[in-house]
């Protein structure tokens, strides 16, 4: 029975236009509208990190290895300790620190493209954000200065072209933390550098490049493809309450009763095509921002996940506020939700601002309103997150699904009372 | 068949049934007739069991069915006064639709989809969306939903209400169809007192929730047998005439149409001589007199000092 009231409700849709207009005509446009007019005014705020490096190696390492090799043969020191010192040499070499174990790690990688290059032009030094050179004879001082002590350590040489902008500053902050923890573990004359303690002293110091280098950034496209998704899913339960509404109204409903369904078999049928029908509109809204906008998903999984569940408190939504307009027998319960409740928490939920710029208080009440853990929840995960970074969110969202249905249960129309 | 005891329906503020009584027998078309407002749609609400009665009781062949509403519900097919219809499907979506829910078999439905397309004469145009549809069409699909299921008993609210004369003529040969050949009961609701006339074996008048008058026809016209009714037409109705008519002794009931009046009296009674007494005296010009059999419109004037329809 179920399976035909929603075979009729996925009909009644496709057959009225002013219904597929608002719930994929319109959320698509207002995601290409809003995410293209925020692109361009702040476009800053939003970047797709984009680093072009230069790396100038003036500096031979492997001459520098041998050498110091060599030196430390020459000292007078026990064989073992000449091993672990001549060991310690190459994971000890700031520059192939700084190459492989940097520069090429996975997370810089994505967002800093480097290029190897001898010298550069004056000109084609503006094409970069930032150049590096590691001077002649810099592994060579770096060495002499950690093994037998005497001069100034050597230092590498940063140019940012860009000061001001967040490219350049991301750039000298990686370099800068580079630079003080090199300082740091040679001055403690520790022959053994870990490069991952490094590399992970040297994110967790880097606030700023910290979430961007280890999550993609969202384009504002991206934020406004979930923003007015969760936001057009809640009017599903808008539409099928309408639906709902008329059917009491022109007496379908009776027929129904009269057809022997039980009633809270019809309010499952309503819950069910509310689901069937917000589930269609998200994968097709997603799947026409990331045709034509780029706007992907790390993890289909999670995100497949996330829409069942936000699907199905959709659902719950559309069955309590039909079950309010039959026990009022009136349609203005449907009418409030569309055009006071929707809109109300859509704006909570972060659906038109950003609410992690507002920040504050208002993130995180948000997080737990309906629309809220749906957006939060979306964005995280397009971050490339895991559902177990958003159990909080996914949580809010089951227990307000399950709330909507104990209410509705309560307050379903009863038989006779439906006059 | 079917009896309802003492039906009551008391809403908020409005009592709209006040304990009725009636029963049916197997094959019987009864009707129900009463003008608007009368408690005929609560009626059928209640035995149908989509309300609850205040007080009273329904049963079906002996049965209370007000704890058991499936009971009911099997047997019977209810065309509602509204078009409970999607408009947004076709004529066999509606089909189907409401014949899945009620568990018909997918192939039984097909074939039953032929058979009651067939009867309410809508085979030509199944793949058309309803609203597409005249207000008979829609009315006749009305029908053929209630049809589905083969019920024994249909109960119909007002099926042929704001439909063209040609609608209505099928329809009302639809029921009379179904009646003699399939032997189904039929409960037929209208305030058209001549499709009751014609199609009804038996009949109750309801009025203000309660049954004024029941019976077959004749029984009911008997009522009248005293009396006649005389269609008066005046020219210029002066308000001096109807005083003096509504002074006359043995006049029963006076309803005004301006220019029209309707006066029931006595059979016995010669009154003519004193209306154009009185025509004569008031300046009356009397255009034409009519002395008329009684019809169930009549009775109803009778009975309530209204006509059925205003
Ligand atoms: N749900 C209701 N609440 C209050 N009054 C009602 C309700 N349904 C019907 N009534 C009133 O009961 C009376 C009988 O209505 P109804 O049964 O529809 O009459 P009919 O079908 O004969 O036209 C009317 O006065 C109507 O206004
Ligand atoms: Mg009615």
């Amino acid at each position: 029975m179920i399976l035909h009231m929603i075979k009729k409700e996925l009909l009644l849709y496709l057959r009225r236009p002013r219904e597929l207009v608002i719930l994929l005509l319109m959320p698509f446009v207002l995601i290409t509208i809003l995410g293209f007019a925020l692109e361009s005014i702040n476009g800053q705020e939003t970047p797709n990190l984009d680093i072009k490096l230069a790396f100038i190696q003036k500096d031979d390492i492997e001459a520098a290895e041998t050498n110091v090799i060599a030196r430390i043969e020459g000292l007078p020191m026990s064989e073992e300790e000449k091993q672990a010192a001549i060991a310690g040499i190459k994971s000890a070499n700031p520059v192939r620190i700084l190459k492989e174990d940097v520069l090429d790690s996975p997370e810089l990688r994505k967002m800093i493209d480097v290029n190897y290059v001898d010298s550069l032009s004056e000109k084609e030094m503006d094409r970069y954000s930032g150049i590096v050179e590691i001077p002649a004879q810099f592994t060579e001082q770096y060495f002499q200065h950690v093994f037998f002590g005497g001069n100034e350590p050597p230092e590498m040489k940063l140019k940012i072209n860009e000061t001001n902008s967040i490219q350049g500053s991301i750039t000298k902050d990686i370099f800068t933390s580079f630079q003080e923890e090199v300082t740091f573990w040679t001055t403690a004359q520790s022959l053994g550098i870990n490069a991952d303690q490094l590399r992970n002293k040297m994110t967790s110091n880097i606030g700023l490049t910290q979430p961007v280098s280890e999550k993609k950034t969202i384009s504002a496209v991206g934020y406004y493809a979930i923003g007015m998704s969760v936001m057009f899913m809640f009017f599903v339960a808008g539409n099928v309450a309408t639906l709902a509404f008329e059917e009491k109204s022109n007496h379908i409903f009776d027929r129904i009763l009269l057809a022997n369904m039980p009633i809270p078999v019809f309010f499952s049928g309503i819950f069910v095509s509310s689901f069937v029908v917000s589930f269609c509109q998200i994968n097709i809204l997603y799947g026409l921002s990331a045709l034509i906008h780029d706007v992907t998903w790390p993890n289909l999984i999670h995100y497949l996940t996330l829409s069942v569940m936000l699907s199905a408190m959709v659902g719950a939504f559309a069955i309590l506020v039909s079950a309010i307009s039959y026990r009022l027998n009136s349609n203005a319960a449907v009418q409030v939700f569309s055009s006071v409740v929707i809109p109300m928490i859509a704006f909570i939920g972060g659906s038109f601002v950003p609410v992690a710029q507002l920040g504050g208080v208002f993130e995180e009440i948000s997080k737990y309103t309906p629309a809220g853990a749906g957006v939060s929840a979306y964005y995280k995960i397009m971050q490339g997150y895991s559902l177990a970074d958003v159990s909080t969110q996914l949580i809010v969202i089951l227990v307000i699904t399950v709330i909507l249905i104990m209410i509705t249960f309560v307050i379903q129309p009863k038989r006779g009372e439906n006059f | 068949m079917l009896e309802v005891f003492e039906l009551t329906k008391r809403f908020k503020n409005k009592e709209a049934v006040k304990g009725i009584n009636f029963y049916m027998e197997k094959g019987e078309i009864v009707g129900l007739l009463g003008p608007n407002g009368a408690g005929k749609s609560t009626t059928i609400s209640m035995i149908s069991s989509l309300v609850l009665p205040t007080t009273g009781d329904v049963r079906l062949r002996n049965e209370s069915v007000l704890k058991k509403p499936e009971k009911i519900r099997k047997v019977l097919g209810v065309v509602p006064q509204d078009i409970a219809l999607y408009m947004d499907l076709t004529a066999r979506e509606n089909l189907e639709f409401f014949g899945r829910i009620h568990k018909i078999k997918k192939n039984d439905l097909k074939k039953r989809i032929e058979e009651v397309l067939e009867i309410i004469g809508l085979k030509d145009r199944e793949k058309d969306l309803v609203k597409t549809f005249s207000g008979g069409m829609k009315r006749r699909l009305n029908i053929g939903v209630a049809l589905l299921h083969e019920p024994e008993l249909i109960i119909m609210d007002e099926p042929t209400v704001g439909i063209d004369p040609q609608s209505r003529n099928y329809i009302l040969e639809t029921v009379k169809r179904l009646n003699e050949e399939k032997q189904i009961t039929v409960l037929y609701t209208s305030h058209y007192m001549e499709e009751v006339e014609y199609l009804c074996d038996r009949i109750y008048i309801m009025d203000h929730g309660e049954v004024i008058a029941s019976g077959t026809k004749d029984e009911i016209k008997s009522i009248l047998s005293q009396e006649q009714t005389l269609v008066i037409q005046v020219e210029i109705l002066k308000g001096e005439f109807l005083k003096g008519l509504e002074a006359l002794p043995n006049i029963k009931n006076i309803s005004v149409n301006d220019p029209i009046l309707k006066i029931i009296v006595p059979k016995k009674v010669n009154i003519l001589n004193e209306i154009f007494v009185l025509a004569g005296e008031t300046n009356t010009n009397i255009s034409s007199v009519q002395i008329e059999t009684p019809t169930l419109e009549d009775v109803f004037l009778h009975l309530t000092g209204r006509q059925l329809r205003d």
